[in-house]
This record gives structure tokens, sequence and C-alpha cells, in this order.
């Protein structure tokens, strides 16, 4: 038996225990970011959800598990057990934008202009460089990505204007307690971006990189085939010798020997594949920027004559309904066009042409990317997506243009750019219609936490993240 | 009296020096007598005339026989001009011209009511000689428009003896720069349109003042005799509208300014002398004000809005300046080119005759010379020019340019010059 | 299965089956009409025809498929078939060649022209829709700058291109066409000797290698300062200088003479005077038929000497018995808006050549068939003859009336302009007499 004085002891630790047991949690709800706590179910209830551009809005309730999408329900459905429910009342829900082209945010950024039609400057292969390498978490921009509307971007390495620009990186925005640079990225290589120009230096750099690329993989192609071949004929050879009658030796009946590739060895260590060399065998996807209309006479001329093709979306600036027919009619080499929003000039005239809905017209899907590529250009591309709507493109095709497509493109269709199940819980909540002009961004979701904040009645200063 | 053996080789020497003084003399002080016989007489106010007969004497044209005898034979006196398969046309009137003497601009005033081009006329010039080879036969010498007010000009011939000879009016007209040159880079008055405009309408003011003043004068109707000022002098025949002013204007809202402060506020005779650019669409009112138009040098503009050409003489012309005209700036467009500004006005969509009347007697007419210049009509200057056909054609050339009755350019005696 | 979902099927499929036979059958109908626009005769009747390597032709056809001409005949009917262009009352000529044009259809011009053409230059549209369909071009200038040896400016860096707006595939005909001299004015004597030290130390140059080549051994490394000048002595392409003076003239075919490559003089002025050494060389002319030429003066010394007026000169060199090509006043498309001044207007820079005393069939050869024969393209175009390019025009009027304007331009027998369809000229009418 204890003394009594030790039993006491216990009992009153126990009984902290048992108070800090219950405190805990309250603590911890205290403490800690507004964020669901792992296996926590938030259920958002909203009078207009937008699951993908496309469907109407409609009043629903989203349920956001861990961090992703579990289901967008009716209005007046059951929420799960243990939800949490959060109203927003009057808020417009859209799936979080997404930028499939942009160098925001690299070591070196300084505002610059919108991605998609700056001009390529000199040949160079950049081909190693990926967009994740030169993300500098210390730049306070990754914070305040999140209060674009944008939750999700595809960044590129610094110079984008080479022949070989580099490797995409797609991210989201931080949350701000990441160590690593890594720790936002989706996809550490989401497509490789190439871009080309009209000149002979441009050409010999096509035949020097390009050109080699494919000739390469044909030779790689053709020595396969030899060795198989080579092969194929010594099993051949064997097998005819075995089928001969001995010629009276008392030699066993030689073994044919097992049908090897002779170029068989031991793997070799594993070497970083080459993502040109990818492109080309369609293991990644590839973006080509070409600007000027001669430009894109100089690409095509060149890349009708490579033995091996890709598919790749185009990156290219306002155009004249003459070159987005001649484009149109590629239509099978082209599989998206990323444009910034804005209207073209026919030049030496005064007449515009809106060349984003030229090309959907035809079917081709489209992708926009801000006019500047900065913060503040990211907000303001509803207000340019509305001008695109008011010369003719449609309202679903405008927000698909910056959500469901260049998700698409960037090949995370199946986690961001819609609110389905199983993708990312990412998303922006709006007070109106984004497209009419006047919307304000209420707030914005990042796989589940809330990044950012606009609440007048709460005094935050507008554009503050919250942590 | 018997007449001695001197007396008879004088007379006889006498006699042969009158009979073998020549007919066709370039410096020539003696009137001559031409009968030039057509080919094609263009007399622009009254129609063609085929096979006419050009009758020249004094320095004028004394008649025009419209249908000659089948045995016509050119009168007593008279010096035959064959002129048949040609086109005898009228000289043609350049009102924009900067080369009949040196030193365009003089520009350390804004405004220089005092100057004029007669004190640097160059009579004896080869730039002038080419443009008789383009059938120009009376040039107005501007001064050029580095400045909002350059001067008064000259309106000479473009062949004579001497400047007698060649002076037809002097001033011909007072050269103002409405802008578009005459901007002041430095950041002195004038560096922009509304100081430019000051001064034109302060200087205009003055003369105004001025000219009233010594109206009043010389109507005796006050006793204070005003001072002569050189300065100012020559915008009393200004006011009195014994001539106009020219004005390098272009562009609509240039234009607009040249209506409203020359024309409706200063009351002047005025004549736009480039009206390039967009300022054709100002056509209406500037035919309401009936200003005369001298097109050129540009004489299209690149529709930015359209993607297309548009012809200015030619809109001009659709809105309401039915006599519009050409010139050159020469030697921004050489002088003898005058003809070339015609046919591309006519290429781009100007009728053929408006534009030929446009270089004749409308631009004569702009310059209150119609008596004198501008159309092949008894009584006018024999200002005559024959061509190998359409002057209009490119592939026709001058074969002979006759000025005040005496022929300047021949090409039966001396080399093609255009 | 109910027997409803089975009511459904059948038509369902029946209906997708007719949809797509349909659009098959279009598709189909796209590839056939796509192969008749390909492989169909095409005709032009009625009108005036000006071949240029023979006499007008009156109510002629000309016929051409492949993009090459069949046939040029009067009063000849179309083939059955045939895609017809009624031209009653116009003019049908070759495509006009310019001989030098600078800075048109090109977006970039360093390393070479080929790789920076541009399709879509305004500027070609608007050579274009004026009758220009061939021309060598050159980077904008090619009078000095480019440094390429010291204190001599030269360069190869040409070619000639077909006007075909919007397709790059059919532009490049030749690159590079001509290499180019332009010499500093300034120390011109000493140039033309510097020249000639070049030409001496290429021609040595070209000895050793024939050596090495002789045997078998390696060529010996050219320089690259010395590469212009073996260009020039290897004389696979012709030279143009732009003598100032007859005094250089006789320079410049000296040099020729000695080392044996042919030359092409750019504005040779008053070198008319000189016919037999001209026509003992053989060598093409460039000649512009307009001034101001500042030297020309009619009252000055030079006059006397007979210097002649510019519009004299390129029937002068015609007399002389050279081959003459005209050069526009300005040598690239200006909107600035002076009129009739530049490439634009080639036809009207060929009719002043025929007030200068040239014949109008002379005029018209000197923007088709001498310049194609000076680019040595002349197998292919310069005129209407049987087999050459289906290169040509149907004008509103004769080429050398100045109101003519181009109402079709086809190149490789395709439409490429069509004034009624272009904005060019849509608010400028047609006028004048035909």
């Amino acid at each position: 038996m204890r003394l009594k004085m030790y039993q006491d002891q216990d009992n009153r630790q126990r009984g902290r225990a048992r108070i800090a047991r219950l405190l805990l949690p309250a603590l911890l709800a205290v403490l800690s970011p507004t964020a669901a706590a792992a296996g926590d179910v938030v259920a958002y209830r909203a009078g207009k959800i937008i699951r993908s551009a496309g469907e109407a809005a409609a009043p629903g309730v989203l349920i956001v598990r861990d961090g992703k999408i579990e289901d967008v329900l009716a209005a007046g459905a059951k929420t799960p057990e243990g939800a949490k429910v959060v109203e927003l009342p009057g808020a417009v829900v859209l799936p979080g934008l997404v930028n499939p082209l942009s160098g925001i945010s690299q070591v070196n950024f300084t505002s610059g202009p919108g991605r998609a039609s700056q001009s390529n400057s000199s040949p160079t292969d950049g081909r190693k460089a990926v967009g994740l390498s030169s993300l500098n978490l210390k730049h306070e921009v990754y914070r305040r990505l999140g209060r674009t509307g944008y939750t999700t971007f595809a960044v590129v390495p610094n110079d984008t204007r080479g022949l070989i620009a580099g490797q995409a990186s797609v991210i989201r925005p931080a949350l701000g307690k990441e160590k690593e640079p890594g720790e936002l990225v989706l996809e550490k290589s989401a497509y490789l971006l190439l871009g080309f120009s009209s000149g002979k230096t441009w050409y010999d750099a096509g035949l020097r990189y390009l050109k080699k690329a494919v000739d390469d993989i044909l030779k790689e192609k053709a020595a396969k085939k030899k060795a198989e071949e080579a092969a194929r004929k010594k099993a051949e050879e064997a097998k005819k010798k075995a089928s001969q009658p001995s010629t009276g030796e008392k030699k066993p009946a030689p073994v044919p020997p097992a049908a090897k590739p002779a170029a068989a060895k031991p793997p070799a260590k594993p070497k970083v594949p080459d993502p040109l060399v990818q492109v080309f065998k369609g293991e990644k996807k590839a973006f080509v920027r070409v600007k000027s209309p001669a430009a894109l006479a100089h690409f095509f001329a060149f890349f009708d004559k490579l033995p091996i093709k890709f598919q790749f979306v185009l990156v290219t600036g306002p155009q004249p309904p003459e070159i987005v027919e001649m484009l149109i009619e590629r239509r099978k080499q082209i599989t998206a066009v990323i444009l910034e929003p804005r209207m073209g000039r026919i030049p030496e005239t005064s007449i515009y042409v809106n060349t984003a809905r030229l090309f959907l017209r035809s079917g081709m899907p489209v992708a926009f990317v801000p006019l500047r590529d900065t913060i503040d250009g990211h907000r303001e591309i509803f207000f340019q997506l509305a001008a695109m709507v008011k010369s003719g493109v449609l309202p679903h095709e405008a927000l698909a243009g910056v959500t469901s497509v260049p998700a698409d493109v960037v090949g995370l269709g199946a986690k961001v750019g819609s609110l389905k199940k199983g993708g990312l819980a990412n998303f922006a909540c709006y007070d109106r219609d984004p497209l009419s002009g006047a919307a304000r961004l209420l707030s914005v979701y990042v796989e589940g936490r809330k990044v950012f904040e606009d609440d007048p009645s709460t005094g935050k200063l507008s554009g503050e993240a919250i942590r | 009296m018997q007449m001695n053996r001197s007396w008879k080789v004088s007379i006889l020497l006498l006699a042969v020096s009158f009979l073998a003084r020549p007919l066709y003399c370039e410096d020539g002080a003696a009137a001559q007598r031409w009968a030039i016989r057509g080919g094609k007489i263009v007399t622009v106010t009254k129609g063609a005339i085929e096979g006419g007969v050009l009758l020249v004497s004094g320095g004028r044209i004394e008649k025009i026989i419209a249908a000659p005898a089948s045995d016509w034979k050119p009168p007593e006196g008279y010096q035959l001009i064959d002129a048949s398969g040609r086109w005898i046309v009228p000289g043609f009137v350049e009102l924009h011209s900067h080369i009949a003497g040196g030193d365009l601009n003089d520009m350390v005033y804004s405004v220089n009511p005092g100057f004029r081009t007669l004190d640097n006329v160059m009579p004896r010039n080869a730039l002038l000689k080419r443009a008789q080879a383009g059938g120009v036969t009376t040039a107005l010498f501007i001064p050029g428009s580095g400045t909002n007010m350059g001067g008064f000009g000259t309106l000479l011939k473009t062949a004579g003896k001497d400047l007698s000879e060649m002076l037809i009016r002097f001033p011909g007209a007072l050269k103002i720069a409405q802008g578009g040159n005459p901007e002041r880079r430095g950041g002195d008055l004038g560096y922009s349109r509304i100081g430019m405009n000051w001064l034109i309408r302060n200087a205009l003011k003055e003369g105004q003042l001025y000219t009233e003043a010594w109206d009043a004068w010389e109507a005796d109707k006050t006793k204070k005799k005003p001072v002569k000022n050189p300065r100012l002098e020559m915008f009393r025949g200004l006011f009195h509208k014994e001539y106009p002013v020219v004005v390098h204007t272009q562009g609509y809202h240039l234009i607009l300014s040249t209506l409203r402060i020359l024309h409706d506020e200063m009351g002047l005779w005025v004549v736009i002398d480039h009206g390039t650019f967009d300022g054709f669409e100002l056509a209406p009112e500037v035919a309401k004000r009936g200003i005369q138009v001298m097109n050129g040098p540009r004489e299209f503009r690149w529709d930015n809005r359209r993607g297309g050409f548009r012809g200015l003489a030619y809109e001009w012309y659709r809105g309401g300046i039915k006599t519009v005209g050409v010139n050159t700036d020469a030697p921004v467009v050489p002088a003898e080119e005058l003809i070339h500004q015609a046919s591309m006005a006519v290429r781009l969509g100007l009728k053929e005759d408006v534009a030929l009347a446009g270089i004749t007697i409308h631009a004569a007419r702009a310059l209150g010379m119609e008596k004198r210049i501008g159309s092949l009509e008894a009584g006018k200057d024999a200002d005559i020019v024959i061509w190998t056909g359409d002057p209009l054609d490119p592939r026709q050339s001058v074969v002979l340019t006759m000025v005040n009755g005496k022929i300047a350019y021949d090409t039966s005696k001396e080399p093609q010059r255009f | 299965m109910t027997s409803r979902t089975r009511n459904h099927r059948m038509p369902a499929l029946l209906l997708s089956l007719v949809l797509s036979a349909f659009f098959c059958a279009s598709l189909g109908a796209e590839e056939t009409r796509e192969k008749e626009k390909k492989s169909a005769v095409q005709a032009i009747v009625g009108a005036t025809v000006l071949p240029v390597s023979g006499p007008m032709v009156r109510r002629g056809t000309v016929t051409w498929k492949d993009g090459k001409i069949l046939e040029v005949a009067a009063e000849l009917a179309a083939p059955e078939g045939a895609r017809v262009h009624d031209a009653e009352g116009l003019y049908v000529c070759p495509g006009f060649v310019a001989v030098v044009a600078m800075g048109v259809g090109i977006e970039t011009s360093s390393g070479n022209i080929g790789n920076g053409l541009d399709p879509w230059d305004r500027e070609l549209t608007i050579a274009l829709a004026n009758g220009i369909t061939t021309m060598q071009v050159l980077p904008a200038p090619f009078f000095g700058g480019f440094g390429q040896d010291g204190p001599l400016y030269g360069g190869s860096n040409s070619a000639v291109i077909k006007l075909t707006q919007g397709d790059l595939g059919g532009m490049l005909v030749k690159e590079p066409a001509m290499n180019y001299f332009s010499l500093p004015r300034r120390q011109i004597e000493l140039n033309y000797f510097l020249l000639r030290e070049r030409f001496k130390q290429a021609k040595a140059y070209l000895a050793k290698r024939a050596e090495a080549r002789a045997k078998k051994a390696t060529a010996p490394k050219l320089s690259s300062s010395l590469k212009l000048y073996v260009a020039v002595l290897e004389n696979t392409r012709p030279t143009i200088f732009s003598p100032a003076n007859n005094h250089e003239v006789k320079i410049v075919l000296s040099l020729s003479r000695e080392y044996g490559f042919d030359a092409v003089l750019n504005e040779p002025k008053d070198a008319w005077m000189m016919a037999a050494d001209l026509a003992a060389a053989n060598v093409p002319v460039l000649v512009k038929s307009r001034g101001p030429d500042f030297d020309f003066n009619t009252t000055g010394p030079l006059f006397e000497k007979g210097q002649m007026a510019p519009v004299r000169r390129p029937a002068a060199f015609v007399r002389a018995g050279c081959q003459v090509s005209i050069l526009p006043y300005r040598r690239g498309i200006s909107l600035a808006g002076l009129a009739g001044r530049d490439l634009a207007t080639l036809h009207v820079d060929a009719a002043f050549a025929v007030r200068g005393g040239m014949s109008n069939e002379d005029a018209l050869k000197a923007i088709t068939l001498n310049p194609a024969r000076t680019l040595r393209v002349d197998d292919r175009l310069g005129s209407l003859e049987k087999g050459k390019d289906a290169d040509l025009l149907i004008l509103s009027g004769h080429p050398l009336d100045y109101r003519s304007f181009v109402l079709k331009a086809f190149i490789n027998g395709k439409l490429y302009y069509d004034r009624e369809k272009s904005r060019i000229y849509r608010e400028i009418p047609l006028t004048g007499d035909k």
C-alpha cells in the first residue's frame, strides 16, 4: 500500500491529466490556424457554387475532407456526420483559378509582361532548368499568391525566351509554414516550354537541338532494331544447328542459347531522362511559344520536316483571322491555345479582332493568362475576361479559360480546375458573378485552408493573407 | 538728191540686218509672233479644239482659230510652229514652290511679316529650267514652313530674260504655316498649337489694325497720320484682299484653326496649300467658305481604320471642293513633276479634266490671276506648252515651252530635260 | 432490355450512320474540290495579252495547270472543265519583277533571308497589289554598313522571292541571289585599290585550294574576311556594283574582266556613253527613270559634255545594247503619303522610261523579262510562255497606263490578290478609259 500522501499525489496527477485531456483540444482549437484538423470534414454552404465552368451556378454544399473535395451536395442535402458547417451566404464559389504559364515568384522576378506574347530573344537550350529550382521561399510573393483568386500556378524558369526555355513546375500558394520549396509543388515537371522565332539563328538552333533529339531517337530505334534482328538471326541459326543430324561425335546436343538481345547489359545507373526526348516520345507535354505570324510560318515549315512530331499547346499573341485559320487547320497538332485576354489588331489597320473568340468558335480550347504577370495582374483577370465576353467569348468559355482548360493543359485536370470528387479543395468565393466587374474576392481556400479573407466587417485590410 | 555709194551701202546693210534679225532669240527683246497649229488645243475653259490655230503676239494669245480653212497659211510676220499630232496645253501654275531662290527660312522670329522672297529670288536657276520642261510656266515662290509666318511670296513666271520679265506680282501671297513644322522645340513661345495660333492671330491683328489706321487716314477720316512700318506694310494689300494667304495646313484640327482664325475671324482670302492627312474630312466646311485647296505633296493617306489607301485630292473633290488642285512643295517633289502629281491624283480617283483644271485655271483663280493665266483664251498670257500627247500620261513629254510668248524650251534645238 | 430501349437504338444507329456518311461524303467532296483546285486547268479568255516574249495577242487566251503556263493564243476556247476568268476588255501580262527591293517581305534578315521571310508583311501585300510578283530582296538598306571587311562594304545576303501572300511555302525562289558592294565615297580611289587587293588575295586562295584538291589534301583555311571576295570570284552568282561615274564604271568593268566574274551595274548614270565597253562586257544595268539627280544640272559643264536627263537614260542604255532593268525611285514601299515614288508604282517608272525615248515593249520588258534575266530566273518567269511559271496579272488597262490597276494577280497559278476582295484599294475607284 502506498502512503496516502503518494496516493493523493497520484490522484492529483491523474486529475491534472484529465483536465489537460479535456483542455487540450480547446487549447489547440484556439492556438492552431483556423483549419480543419486531420480527419475533419467541413461543409461549405453557399448560394451559388459553380462546380465546373459550363455548369450553372446552383446553391449547394461543398464537402471538404482532408483538404480534398468529397462531394458537392444539393442545397437541402444532409451534411455528413461531424462536419463543421461554414456558411457563405451570398458568395459565388468557383474553382480556384489556374495559371498555366507564369514567371511569378522566380528568383530574379520583377514585374513582367504577360507571358503569352513575350518575344523570344535568343535560341538557347535551358531544358535542364526547372521552375521548382528557382523558387525562393523567402520571397513575400508566395504568400500573396493566394489573394488573387488563383490557387494553382505553373511556373517556368526565369528566362523563358530561349528555344528550350525549361520545364514548368506546378505550385500552390504558400501557407507560411513551408520549409522547403518542394512543399509547394504539385507537379515537378508538368511540361517543357519551347519557343521559336524567324531567322537563321533560330533555324540553326532548331537543327541543333530539336532535329538532333529526333535523330538520336531514330538512331536508338535503329540500333535497337538491329540488335533485335541480330539476336533473332542468332536464334534462328542456333535452331538450324540443333535440327541438323549429329556428325557422330559424342557431343551432347548444344543447348540453344537463350534468345537474349545482344545489347542486353546489366542496367546502367539511372539517367535523368532528357525532357526534350521525352516530348518527342510522347512522354511529356510540350508548350510552344511563337509570337508573330511569320515566326509561326517558319516554325511550322521546320516542324513539318521533322520525322517525329508531337502534339503541343500553342502559346501566342493576338492574331488576325487568316492566321487563326491556319492554326485551326493544325488542330491535330495543336491541342489548345494559350492567349492573353486582349484584342488583336490587324496590322496597318485599326480593325480589332477577338482572337480567342475565333479559336473558340472553331472548337479549339483556349486558356488565358493575365496581361501582367504580377500579383495585381492576376487580381485583374476578371476585368480582362469581361472584356473578352463583351467581344464575343461566352461567359463559360471565359471561366473555363482560367479553370478547367489550364488545368487540363498542365495535366492536373483531375486535381484542380473544377470542384470534382477527389480534387483538391481549391476554391475562391466572390460576392457576385466574377465577370460582372464589380465583384469582390471574399476568400480563397487552398487545399481546404483559408489563405485569404477580405471581410470589411472585421476591419481587416483588403489583401492581407491570414495565417 | 543722188545717193552716193556709202549711203546705198548703209541702207543695204540696214535692210539686210533688219531681215537677218533672228526671229527666235532666247533673250529676245523684240516681241515675237507665232502661229501654233495643232494638234489638239486644250483650252481648259472652253473644251478641246482639234486642228485649231493659236496666234501669239505681244506676249499674249491674240486669237484662236477653231477651224482654219484647208488652205490656211500663217499670217504675215507670224512664225509657224507645227504642232500637228501634238497637244497644246496651257502652262501649269504651281502654288507651292521653294526652288526659285535660296534661303527658305529665317527662323529667329516666329512671325516674319516683313520678309519678302522677292529679296532672294534667283531667276537664273537650273531648277526652274527643269520646271519649264515639265510644262510649269508660273510658280508662287514662298518661304518655307519653319516659322508660323515665313513672309510674303513672289509670283513669277519660270522663264524670262530677267526678274522684270519674270515677275508677275509681288506680293504674290502671304505664307502662313498653321502648324506641323514651326513648332519651337527649344521651348520658346510657339512650342505648341495654342502658342502658334496666338502668334499668328497676334501678328495678323497687328496688321489689321495697321491697315485700318492707314485706310482711315487715306479716306480722310482721321487727322492722325499713322507711322509707316515696313514690317507691316504688306498687310494692307492682304487685308484689302489684293492677294491671298497660302497656308501650310493639314489634318483635321489644324485646318479647323485655319478656317476659324484666318477666314472667319480675320476675313482673309485663304488658299489651303497642303490639306493632307485627314483634312479632307473638313471638305464641306472648306467648300462652304469657297476656299481653294491645293493638295500635296502627299497625295494619299493610308487609312488605318480601313486598312487601305485614300486618294486625298479625290476625297476633297468628293467632299465639295470641285476646284481642287495639286502642288509639289518643290523640291520635296521636283518642280517639273507637278503634272506627275496630277497623274497620281487621277490614279487615286480624281477625274482627268478636274485634275488638269486644278493646276491651270483653278490655280490661277486661287491667286486672282485668272484673267492672265491658266487657260488658252484670247487676251491671256502666251504661256503655252506643246506636249507629245496627253500630259497626264507619264509616257508623254514636253516638246516646247513658251512663256510670255517667248520660247524657253524647245527639244528640237536642245536636249530633253524631263 | 426493354422494348423501348430497343426501339430507340435502331433509329439512333441509323441516324449516326447517315450523319457519318454525310460527314465523310462532305470530307470527300472537300478533298476532291481541293484536288480540283490544284490540278484543274485555269484559263483567262478575251483579254489583250502581252506575253513580253512575243507580240501582243488580242482577244487572247492564257491557260495554265499545276502552276505552269500551257498556252497563249488568240481566240482560243477554254478547255473543257477549266476554271475560266473572263477578262473581256482587260489586259494580261507577266507579273512584274522588281530587280532590287529593300526590306519588303522580311521579318528579320540576320544570317540569311530565307529563314526570316514574312509572308504577311503589309508591304509585300501592297507590292503584290501593284503587280509585283517576284523581287530580289535585300535587307534594308544595302548601301553602307555591313562592315564585312574594314572600309569596304558588301555582302551576299540577298534572295529572290515570290510575293505569295500568306504562303511561306511558295516564297523563296533562291538565295543568295547576288553579291553586292557599296564602297564608301570617302577615299573612293583607295577603296577600289583595296578591292583589287582583296581580289588578288582571293585569287591566290582559289589557286591554293585547287592545288589542294588536285592533291586530295585538305583545303586551306578561308578567313572570314576573304569569304565575300572568294564568292565573287567563284562566280556562281553575279555581283552588283554602284559606280558613281564613268571612271568608276571603267574600273568595275576592268575588275570583272581581269578576275572573270559577272558584274551588274546599279545606277550607272551616264555610262551609256561607253556603249562599246558595256556591250563587250555584256553587263546588265539597273537604271532609274526618274530624278532628282543632283548631278544633273541643266546648265553645268557636265550637261554640256552630254550628260543626259535621268528620264532619258534607260532608253540610252537600250540603244547602247544593254539589258536594262528599271529601278523604282525608291526601293521599298512607303506609306508616308507621296504617291508614285516607290515600288507601288513600278509600272509608272517604266512609263517614264517611255517618256525618255524607250518603246512601250522595251519598257514592259524592263520590268518583267529583263530583271528576270538579270536575276537568272528567266528560265522560270518574266514572260508568258509555255512551261514558265503561271505568274500573271489581269489589269484594268495597259500595264504602262498610269491609271491601270491590277485586278487579279496569280503566282504559280494560284490567285493571291483580288482587288475586289482586298481592302487596299477599296476606296479608290477604277478610272480612265480602257
